[in-house]
C-alpha cells in the first residue's frame, strides 16, 4: 500500500482474499477496495457475496488467507489494539452478553474503550428511549440495533463500519436508526462503510458505492458518476434476423444486453453515445436511452457477470474515481 | 433522452421535491428551508447530496444563504420554482405522452387522456386548496 | 479493565457453578434422605459422620470434574453466543481476554478441592470432639497428601481436555463431555496397564502396583499438552 493513499482512503484493502478450506473457493477473491475518507461507503451485494466476511476480515476477526488491509493506515491483523481503537462496528444483529443489563453493558464498553464518552452515550440512550435497567437479551430487534450503533459509537470513532444493520428491522426502527445513523455522519464526518442488501438506502446514503459478487469486486464508484454514466438502451429490431449479429455485438463499454423477441435491451456504462451509434449502426430502430436505478444497476451488473458480458470491462470498471 | 423521475440523481429529487414545495407556497419569500442534518436525517439521504440539491437551488437563485442563520427562499425564489416546476410537468407529461405513442394512441385519444386525468382530479375538494395557494 | 474481564468470566461460569454445587452436595442429600426414610436405628453418631465424610468425597469427585470441564469450554461457549465477536471487535488484547479466562477457570476448578477439604476439616473436628480420647484420623486416609496430588493432576486433565477441545470446536457439550470422559478413561487405562505390566516393568518404571504416582502422571501427560495447545490456539485464532 503506498504511503500517499494512508491520507486519502480511511479503509483500504489490496488483493484481500480469504478461503475456508485450504484448496476450497476463495469467499473474497483479491479485492481491491477503497473507501474515501469521510465518505458512506455503500457495500453492496446478494446474500453469500463476500460482504460479511471482508467486513470480519477489516475487523481483525477473520484472518486473510492473503492479502492486506488498512483501517485508518493501521493494518487490524498486526496492531489489533490500535485499529480497533479507531473504529466503531455494528453486526448484523446484537453479539453483546445477552444477560447484561443495558447499564452494566455500557461500563463494560466504557471499560474496553480507554476513550469513551458517558456523557454522550447517556444522551444516545436517552434519546433513542433505552432503559438502562433492561436486559441486552430482553430488547426488541430494532432497540438492540440501536443500542449496537450507541455502544459503537461511545469511543467517538473515526470510522465506523456496519455489517447489514436494517436486516430484519420493522419499518419505523429502521427509519429511526438510519437517523442515528445519517445524524451521526453529519456532526462529526465519520467515514462510513456500511454493507446492505437495501439498494434503496444505498442509493439514498452512499458517495461510493462497492459491488461485490462471488468475493469480486465488480464494481467502485462514485454513486453520482455511476448513476449519470450508466444508461438503459431499447431499441427495436424491426427485421428479427438482425438479432444474431445484435446478441454478438459487444458495444463499447456494455454491462449486459438482451433480446427478447424484436425488443433489445442493453446496458452500458460510460460513453453511451457512442454505443447508441453502434446499436444504430447494426439497424435497430426507435432507440431511447433511460436512467437507471441503482437496483436496476445492480441487476444488470450481476446478470452480465454471469453472462460474461462484463468481463472485459472489469479493469475499467474497478478504476474508481 | 426519455426519463423516469424515479430514476433522476437523489439530489435533482431533493432539488424538485424543493422546488415544487416553493411553488406551491409551502416555504415562501424570505422563509428559511430546513437545514441540511435536518433534511439529511428526515429522508436518510447522504448530508453531501441534500448540500448539492441546496448548492444548485442558490445557483438558480431560489434559496439564499444568510450567514449563521441558513438558507432562506429568494425574493423570486417562487417565481423561479415555477417556471422550474412547468419543466418538471413538461418532462412528465412527456413521458405519458411517450407511451401514448408507443401504443400507437392518436393524438386525439392522448388529448382526452389527459382531459379525463385533469377531470378526475378537479373534481376531488383538493381543488379548492390548490387555488388557494397558488396566486 | 481486566477486573471487567474477570467479573464478565465469573458471571459466565455462574450457572456451573450452581449445578456443581448442586451436584457436591447431592450424595450427602441423598445419603440423609434414605437414612431418614430407612431409620435404621443408629446406635452411635460415629457411623453417621463416617457416612457423610464419604459422601463428601463422593461430591468432590463429581463436582472435580465436571468444574473444570465445563469451565474449560468458556471460549467455545462464547464463540457459539457470538459473544466472543463482540469481545474481540473491543480494543483488548488477545492475551487478556484468554488471561482472565484461564484465571477464572483455574479459580472455579479448584474450588470443590477447596470446599471439600474444609467440609473434611469441619467432619473431622466434629468427630474429634465426639470420640475424645479414641483413635483420630479415621476420615483421613494416611496418603491423603498423594491422593490430592492425583486429585490435582485429574482436575488439570479435565480442565485441559476442555480447554483444548473447546478451543478448537464450536460445540462445547462435546468438549465438556470430552473434558469428563477423558480423565476417567486414563484412569481406567492407567489402572488395567498396571495390573497386566509385570514386576520388573513396574519396578523399573519406579512407581508401586498400587500407589497414585501412575495415575498422577498419567493425568498430566495428557493434561499439560492439552493446557498448552489449547492457549496457543486461543491466543492465535480468529473466531469463525
Amino acid at each position: 500500500m503506498s504511503s500517499d493513499s494512508a491520507g486519502e482512503f480511511a479503509i483500504e484493502t489490496l488483493g484481500l482474499t480469504k478461503r475456508f478450506k485450504r484448496h476450497g473457493a476463495a469467499v473474497v477473491d483479491g479485492l481491491d477496495l477503497r473507501v474515501p475518507r469521510g465518505s458512506v461507503y455503500g457495500f453492496i451485494g446478494l446474500n453469500g457475496a463476500g460482504k460479511s466476511t471482508t467486513i470480519r476480515m477489516l475487523m481483525g476477526l477473520l484472518r486473510p488467507t492473503s492479502g492486506g488491509c488498512q483501517l485508518g493506515s493501521v493494518d487490524p491483523h498486526r496492531e489489533p489494539v490500535l485499529a480497533r481503537r479507531g473504529v466503531g462496528y455494528v453486526p448484523d444483529r446484537i453479539t453483546a452478553y445477552a444477560w447484561m443489563r443495558v447499564s452494566k453493558l455500557v461500563g463494560f464498553c466504557a471499560a474496553m474503550q480507554p476513550r469513551w464518552d458517558s456523557a454522550a452515550v447517556g444522551q444516545m440512550l436517552q434519546r433513542a428511549r433505552i432503559d438502562p435497567a433492561q436486559r441486552v437479551g430482553k430488547l426488541s430487534k430494532g432497540t438492540a440495533a440501536k443500542l449496537s450503533l450507541i455502544l459503537a459509537l461511545g469511543h467517538d470513532p473515526e470510522i465506523l463500519i456496519l455489517d447489514e444493520p436494517t436486516d430484519g428491522l420493522d419499518p419505523i426502527a429502521r427509519d429511526e436508526f438510519l437517523e442515528h445513523v445519517i445524524g451521526s455522519v453529519c456532526d462529526r464526518g465519520r467515514t462510513v462503510m456500511m454493507s446492505s442488501h437495501s439498494l434503496a438506502d444505498v442509493q439514498k446514503m452512499a458517495d461510493v458505492i462497492g459491488l461485490i459478487h462471488e468475493g469480486k469486486m465488480l464494481l467502485q464508484a462514485r454513486t453520482e458518476e455511476l448513476l449519470a454514466g450508466t444508461k438503459r438502451i431499447r431499441a427495436v429490431l424491426d427485421d428479427v434476423s438482425l438479432s444474431a449479429a445484435a446478441s454478438a455485438a459487444r458495444p463499447s463499454a456494455l454491462v449486459w444486453s438482451r433480446i427478447e423477441g424484436r425488443q433489445w435491451t442493453l446496458t452500458v456504462r460510460g460513453s453511451t453515445g457512442e454505443s447508441v451509434e453502434q446499436v444504430r449502426a447494426l439497424g435497430a430502430k426507435s432507440i431511447e436511452v433511460q436512467d437507471m436505478t441503482l437496483d436496476d444497476i445492480f441487476r444488470d451488473v450481476v446478470r452480465g457477470h454471469a453472462a460474461g458480458h462484463l468481463e472485459t470491462h472489469r479493469r475499467e470498471a474497478i478504476a474508481c474515481s | 433522452m426519455t426519463t423516469n423521475p424515479s430514476n433522476l440523481p437523489v439530489f435533482q429529487q431533493v432539488a424538485d421535491q424543493l422546488r415544487q414545495k416553493i411553488a406551491a407556497g409551502i416555504f415562501r419569500p424570505g422563509e428559511a428551508v430546513p437545514s441540511i442534518r435536518t433534511q439529511a436525517t428526515a429522508l436518510h439521504i447522504n448530508p453531501n447530496t441534500i448540500k448539492r440539491a441546496y448548492d444548485e437551488l442558490q445557483m438558480e437563485g431560489i434559496l439564499e444563504h444568510r450567514p449563521g442563520l441558513g438558507l432562506f427562499v429568494t425574493a423570486a425564489g417562487a417565481v423561479k420554482a415555477n417556471t422550474q416546476t412547468a419543466q418538471v410537468l413538461l418532462a412528465t407529461f412527456a413521458n405519458g405522452v411517450r407511451i401514448g405513442i408507443a401504443a400507437r394512441l392518436s393524438k386525439a385519444e392522448i388529448d382526452s387522456a389527459y382531459a379525463k386525468a385533469w377531470e378526475s382530479l378537479t373534481d376531488t375538494p383538493g381543488r379548492a386548496i390548490h387555488q388557494e395557494i397558488t396566486p | 479493565m481486566f477486573m471487567m474481564l474477570i467479573r464478565k468470566d465469573f458471571h459466565l461460569q455462574l450457572p456451573v457453578l450452581i449445578a456443581s454445587g448442586l451436584l457436591f452436595i447431592a450424595p450427602t442429600i441423598i445419603y440423609l434422605i434414605i437414612d431418614a426414610a430407612i431409620s435404621t436405628p443408629t446406635t452411635e453418631q460415629e457411623p453417621l459422620i463416617l457416612a457423610l465424610s464419604a459422601m463428601t468425597m463422593i461430591g468432590v469427585l463429581i463436582a472435580s470434574l465436571t468444574i473444570p470441564a465445563f469451565v474449560g469450554v468458556a471460549a467455545a461457549r462464547e464463540r457459539r453466543e457470538r459473544s466472543a465477536e463482540f469481545l474481540e471487535a473491543m480494543p483488548v488484547r488477545r492475551l487478556t481476554i484468554v488471561t482472565s479466562r484461564a484465571v477464572v477457570a483455574l479459580v472455579c476448578s479448584l474450588m470443590p478441592a477447596i470446599v471439600g477439604t474444609f467440609a473434611m476439616a469441619t467432619l473431622m473436628w466434629v468427630e474429634s470432639g465426639i470420640s475424645k480420647g479414641s483413635e483420630s484420623g479415621t476420615l483421613f486416609p494416611n496418603d491423603a497428601g498423594q491422593l490430592f496430588l492425583v486429585g490435582f493432576a485429574t482436575v488439570l486433565a479435565a480442565a485441559g481436555v476442555a480447554w483444548f477441545v473447546g478451543s478448537l470446536i464450536r460445540s462445547e457439550a462435546l468438549a465438556a463431555a470430552l473434558g469428563i470422559g477423558v480423565p476417567i478413561a486414563v484412569a481406567m487405562a492407567t489402572s488395567i496397564a498396571m495390573s497386566r505390566m509385570s514386576d520388573e516393568v513396574i519396578y523399573r518404571l519406579g512407581i508401586y502396583r498400587d500407589g497414585p504416582e501412575a495415575y498422577a502422571l498419567a493425568q498430566l501427560a495428557i493434561a499439560i499438552p492439552c493446557l498448552i495447545a489449547g492457549t496457543i490456539i486461543a491466543l492465535r485464532r480468529t473466531s469463525p
